[in-house]
């Protein structure tokens, strides 16, 4: 049996929509030169694969399922993407749902803690309650995906709690 | 021959199995035995691995320098650093974290350095996990062209994913299977990597266990699994295509000998591996002469080099 296949155009819409919420043209751009594979063995995950890597693995696909190729892009749960580490590190640079946080915030949300207003040093949209957004250091590198509890504005004038959803923590308390 | 008081006083020392020692006098002779062993009691420098395609060398280093990190160069590998003060761990900072580096013993950069690897190359790499050396090559590739990792351990295969997503690499495909079996895809490489299962007898540095761990037959059956494994690497790769086959083992059984067992079949011939570090191959055998040709792989040793015991041979498929 063939674990990894394409996706059918329900699930590509699915994941266009999710993907959509961070930007217009991150899906356009991703399969520009990537193929979605699904693989629904355990859960429904999704891998991105660089063209060539898929006809690589095109001749294999008769011979022996993969454990894993290309990147582990999220699994898809009731018709929407939920982003994993790598997901957020391909999209970081093509969005604005995010939010830069200071070094004690950054140390709180690797250790897969909740974000207050202290930690954040730049916004770069505004949110609504149960917004997800990606956290990043000062050097712009991704930490993880938040989720909002109250509005948040550009010029920080509200009450802010993010919750955490993932952290590249997770590679140290479970990843090994 | 060699003297049984010497083994039995060495043996005593060290804390080593007897047939160890034997076999070390007489390969090396007693002055050398008491170096390797002397040397083995020794901290192995640590060591990380630079992903030069996620962060410039240079800049990661300045950057854990100024958290209080100290490093100096790897002589063979550009992007490799041993770790000269570590105030807190290695494995545990937020660059480890961002996949900036790996933590690779300095002689294990050796393997994949000499592979010749280009970026578009198709690369084999039949004992993968936990990743080290694919990560390595996926460098040198510039995350382009094809890895195809395979590993059989399933737990190993996890923490292989683990590392590979923790760095970033998105040119693997991984399997879990017997490397021995990848001519069943009949499906030609341009390049391998065979990092063979050991008995790890280099690793003592590491682990005072394998003092008295494994035995003489232990070394045997590795063997007869290296060579089925290079059987299978011979066959997978193209005409003119390259294989390098390392252990971290120094017993000949599980190196020279493996690759002695092809040379006369007209297949593979061995190559220079270029590098000014290293032993040169030992081509007598207990008094058992073997193909010269040998004295082009390399050995390492804690007592020469200061890296754990090594041993790397590079091969072009000819036939
Ligand atoms: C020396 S380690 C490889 C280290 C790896 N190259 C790295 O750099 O991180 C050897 C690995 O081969 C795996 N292995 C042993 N026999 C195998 C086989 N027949 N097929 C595939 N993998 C095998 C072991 O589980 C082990 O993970």
């Amino acid at each position: 049996m063939i674990n990894f296949k394409e996706l059918s155009n329900k699930e590509l819409a699915q994941i266009n929509k999710s993907l959509n919420y961070f930007g217009g043209l991150i899906f356009d751009t991703l399969i520009k030169s990537n193929i979605f594979l699904i693989n629904t063995k355990i859960k429904k995950e999704i891998f991105l694969i660089p063209k060539n890597n898929y006809e690589i693995f095109l001749k294999f696909k008769n011979y022996r399922v993969p454990y894993y190729l290309g990147i582990y892009f999220g699994d898809l749960k009731n018709e929407s993407l939920f982003f994993s580490l790598n997901s957020l590190q391909v999209i970081n640079n093509l969005t604005t749902k995010k939010i830069m946080v200071n070094k004690q915030g950054e140390l709180k949300f690797i250790y897969g803690k909740n974000l207050q207003k202290k930690h954040i040093i730049k916004i770069f949209s505004n949110f609504n309650p149960l917004d997800k957004m990606i956290i990043i250091n000062n050097k712009n590198e991704v930490l993880g995906l938040g989720k909002t509890i109250y509005p948040i504005n550009i010029k920080f004038n509200n009450n802010i709690k993010i919750k955490n959803i993932i952290d590249i923590g997770w590679y140290l308390r479970k990843g090994n | 021959m060699i003297n049984l008081n010497d083994v039995e006083k060495i043996a005593s020392k060290y804390q080593y199995s007897k047939y160890m020692v034997a076999r070390y006098l007489k390969l090396f002779g007693l002055e050398e035995t008491y170096e390797l062993l002397e040397a083995n009691e020794r901290k192995i420098k640590k060591s990380i691995r630079v992903n030069s395609f996620n962060i410039k060398p240079h800049k990661l280093i300045k950057r854990m320098e100024e958290n209080g990190f100290e490093f100096s160069k790897i002589e063979w590998d550009k992007n490799g650093f041993y770790i000269d003060k570590e105030p807190y761990s290695i494995g545990a900072t937020s660059e480890y974290l961002q996949g900036y580096y790996y933590i690779q013993k300095a002689a294990s950069m050796i393997p994949v350095n000499i592979l010749d690897i280009s970026q578009n190359d198709i690369v084999l790499d039949m004992c993968a996990a936990p990743g080290g050396k694919l990560i390595q090559a996926a460098d040198i590739m510039n995350n382009n062209g094809c890895i195809i990792g395979i590993e059989y351990d399933k737990d190993r295969i996890k923490s292989l994913r683990s590392n590979i997503s923790r760095c970033g690499i998105k040119n693997a495909i991984l399997f879990r299977m017997d490397a021995a079996k990848f001519p069943e895809f009949n499906y030609k490489v341009d390049k391998i990597l065979l990092d063979a299962p050991c008995t790890g007898e280099g690793l003592i540095p590491f682990d005072k266990s394998r003092k008295k761990s494994r035995s003489f037959e232990d070394i045997i059956t590795c063997s007869s699994i290296q060579i089925k494994l290079l059987n299978a690497a011979i066959e997978s790769v193209k005409i003119g295509g390259i294989i390098v086959y390392s252990t971290c083992s120094i017993a000949p059984e599980e190196n020279e000998l493996v690759i002695n067992n092809f040379l006369n079949k007209g297949k593979i011939e061995i190559l220079d591996t270029g590098l000014k570090w290293g032993k040169s191959g030992i081509i007598n055998v207990f008094g058992n002469a073997i193909s010269e040709d040998l004295l082009k792989a390399k050995r390492f040793y804690p007592h020469k080099n200061g890296t754990q015991g090594f041993f790397v041979c590079k091969l072009k498929v000819v036939n």
